[in-house]
């Protein structure tokens, strides 16, 4: 899955640590997420997404493969 | 429990963090204390472990999703590196029915040959191989995620 974490961030002019505060998570745990390597469970996509005032489609989109092979 | 902790859950992980490091350090100091004096320390000990293991409970109650997940994968992966690694201790007992050296000299040097201490020590072999696989697995696993 891929994000706009990164972006969205530069954006605000929020570090990862202002948003891990925000979300109450690590700023690993946000790191993990903005890079790709976890992709965050259904409440937590949420709860990312009413922080930057957006839908969740808005930030998360699926891979080009994963959309290709459907 | 909850009224006394910090708001936020990444205060409160810090805190549970902090106040386990420094029970940690009170055991080693018991074991330390223990090895170099006669005083008994069985029951600070005893004390301070509860109290580990308690803060371990409420602080994995702290852990995001994320760090949670790490600790699941870890415990799998880890642990079952440490029960492969009592397999290639147990193969050469099994085939050629002796104590490897290296093991022979360890027990020698660490452990009283009575038969309880033997069999606490057996006991807490494939415990401990199963920890030092998880803290390595976790280590690897969160620091590439850092």
């Amino acid at each position: 899955m891929r994000n706009r974490l990164k972006v969205l961030r530069a954006e605000r002019n929020w570090s990862q640590a202002d948003l891990a505060d925000k979300l109450d998570v690590s700023r690993q745990s946000v790191n993990a997420i903005e890079t790709g390597k976890y992709d965050p469970s259904l409440p937590l996509a949420f709860k990312i997404a009413a922080v930057f005032g957006l839908a969740i489609e808005q930030i998360f989109s699926a891979d080009e493969a994963a959309q290709a092979a459907e | 429990m909850t009224a006394i902790l910090p708001a936020s859950q990444n205060k409160r992980r810090a805190l549970l963090r902090n106040l386990m490091i420094v029970i940690g350090l009170g055991m080693a100091a018991c074991a330390v204390i223990a090895r170099m004096t006669d005083i008994d320390t069985h029951w600070p000990m005893l004390a301070l472990l509860v109290a580990f293991c308690a803060l371990a409970v409420a602080q994995f109650n702290t852990l995001d999703e994320v760090a949670k997940q790490a600790q699941y994968i870890a415990w799998y992966w880890g642990s079952m590196l440490g029960l492969a690694a009592i397999l290639l201790i147990q193969l050469p007992i099994a085939f050629a029915g002796q104590r490897p050296g290296f093991m022979q000299e360890a027990l020698m040097r660490w452990v009283d040959p009575d038969p309880m201490t033997s069999f606490l020590t057996g006991m807490m072999t494939t415990p401990l191989l199963m920890v030092i696989g998880f803290t390595l697995w976790w280590a690897a696993y969160w620091l590439r995620r850092r």
